[in-house]
């Protein structure tokens, strides 16, 4: 089977929503969609090797073939908050580092929200004219001078629709249904790729 | 954990498994995979590995973890059970014997506690079963006649490790429930087998013996029914409580745990199987196909090692499937990870 990595259950719902939607779309076959993602419980989890989840959960099942190919989707998140691990080019060597520790001798690939999950979401929401007025709000409030992220917007977003209307035409899903769908085609000798 | 629990086993060339090796049990150990993985032929290896410290014992676990499926040999003429007529068929049926049973291959079932070796080689005078146990010497070319000799009767009673229990999903018969229920009223145990029959059914509020049957008083009834006569989720309860009474620091393998039993009275069966295998120091082995049921198991267990009602790491989840040489293949989780995995919905039944 594959596995979708994830760092929390915003993600899990979200890759969720939109593997049924590939599915509908008979780009994926239909399956329990949500018994193929794990979430880790954050990003510094998701890239820690040690982790619990790898040591006791992820690598046994890899090594007994019962995961045959994984897809890591984590936030780039802002240098300024961790310059270890944050930013586009810190993200892609943490990640490197993650799958030497790991070991794992099948088909991995990954894909990096650029800035973060909520910045994604609220920029890809159904109804458009309501991005605009997010805006304004975050402006209004100085959510940027406070908070340098969209995360109190996208909770309330969140919190208002629990079952948000994803634009999952929206062409910023394109990277990511690209690599949603290449994880359910039959195993190829590819290994990692690019974001 | 105790010293006499098994903690590891590799099983070379019996049934389905070519080479198997699994590490990891604890002192409850629950078993899922798909059809044809081989969780009850774990459960029948286990079964006769732990009875290969004596040779009678040996043979008649042999004859009783496969005479009720017909994976060795066709048992349909065998209405009696003997195992002299078990025997007679092994040396009779060649062809059969030979299709099923890798003829000369040799058998290994070894675990940190026994080792067991075994082969059923044709000769030119006929099948000879040979076999090395744990506490013995190599027996090579044993024959029919030696195994009448060794059982003396046609009739003999089929004698196993009293400690061991393998329970098929058929369950126990009344004498045998008869026989385990003395253990516990040894114990005073009677008022906790009446607590989980009523949690399982209101409507029953005791269970008794008589005249050598089974029975339960049904409240609107207001009459004793004879457990045959009321549902299998309570007979499975019955028969597994009498169990685990009765094989105190032994080991019970029960296969295909959840049959009968309806989901919302699963936590409770947990719980007491986890509790009294503490309590009686059992290990215990179950095989299940239902998802439910693993994260009931998962769920009380956590439960239990939070309210330290149990010692930690008592509890294993063993996945089975197959790699990608079609081999046999297995992972073993702690509590941790298998309530972890059940609590996001992961796919636990196997792969």
């Amino acid at each position: 089977m594959v596995k979708i990595i994830v760092e929390g259950d915003g993600d899990r719902n979200l890759i969720e929503e939109l593997l049924k939607h590939l599915a509908k779309n008979e780009q994926i076959p239909k399956y329990n969609f949500q018994s193929l993602i794990i979430h880790m419980g954050g990003k510094k989890k998701l890239l820690n090797g040690n982790d619990t989840k790898y040591i006791k959960i992820l690598t046994p099942e890899v090594r007994n073939d019962k995961i045959k190919k994984a897809l890591f989707l984590f936030d780039c998140d802002f240098e300024e908050d961790d310059q270890k691990c944050n930013g586009m080019d810190n993200s892609k060597k943490c990640f490197e580092k993650l799958l030497e520790k790991l070991k794992w001798d099948i088909p991995v690939d990954y894909h990096i929200f650029d800035r973060n999950l909520d910045y994604f979401l609220i920029e890809t929401i159904k109804d458009k004219e309501c991005y605009e007025h997010f805006d304004n709000l975050i402006e209004c409030l100085e959510v940027e001078r406070i908070k340098p992220n969209k995360k109190p917007i996208a909770k309330l977003y969140k919190d208002l629709y629990p079952y948000p209307k994803f634009d999952f035409e929206d062409q910023r899903f394109e990277p990511l249904k690209t690599k949603l769908t290449n994880l359910f085609e039959k195993e190829t000798d590819d290994n990692i790729t690019s974001n | 954990m105790s010293e006499h629990f098994i903690t590891k086993i590799e099983i070379k060339n019996f049934k389905c498994f070519e080479n198997f090796k699994a590490e990891g049990f604890k002192r409850v150990n629950l078993i899922a995979g798909k059809n044809n993985v081989g969780k009850t032929t774990l459960l029948e290896a286990l079964y006769i590995n732990a009875n290969g410290s004596d040779e009678n014992w040996f043979l008649n676990a042999i004859f009783k973890a496969t005479r009720t499926r017909d994976n060795f040999f066709v048992f349909n003429n065998i209405l009696s059970g003997s195992i002299i007529k078990f025997y007679q068929t092994l040396f009779t049926i060649k062809s059969r014997a030979i299709k099923n049973h890798q003829l000369n291959n040799s058998n290994e079932i070894l675990t940190n506690q026994k080792k067991v070796y075994f082969s059923f080689t044709e000769k030119f005078t006929g099948l000879q079963i040979n076999y090395q146990l744990d506490t013995n010497k190599y027996k090579e070319n044993v024959s029919l006649a030696t195994i009448k000799d060794l059982f003396k009767s046609d009739d003999v009673l089929l004698r196993t490790d009293e400690n061991v229990l393998l329970s098929r999903p058929i369950g126990l018969n009344n004498e045998t429930i008869n026989e385990y229920y003395g253990e516990v009223q040894k114990l005073d145990r009677e008022d906790e087998l009446n607590t989980i029959l009523n949690y399982f059914d209101f409507n029953i509020e005791k269970f008794k013996i008589m005249d050598k049957e089974p029975k339960v008083w049904i409240k609107t009834l207001e009459d004793y029914l004879s457990i045959t006569q009321v549902g299998d989720g309570v007979k499975k309860l019955v028969n597994i409580f009498v169990s685990l009474y009765r094989v105190k620091d032994g080991l019970l393998l029960l296969d295909e745990i959840e049959n009968g039993i309806h989901y919302s009275n699963l936590d409770a069966l947990w719980r007491l199987i986890i509790n009294v295998a503490e309590e009686q120091n059992v290990q215990v082995f179950a095989t299940t196909h239902s998802k439910e049921c693993i994260e009931s198991y998962a769920r009380v267990a956590k439960r239990l090692e939070e309210e330290q009602a149990v010692e930690k790491d008592s509890i294993a989840f063993m996945e089975m499937g197959r790699n990608d040489e079609n081999q046999i293949s297995s992972i073993i989780y702690d509590s941790e990870a298998i309530y972890e995995l059940s609590t996001q919905n992961q796919e636990i039944r196997g792969w």
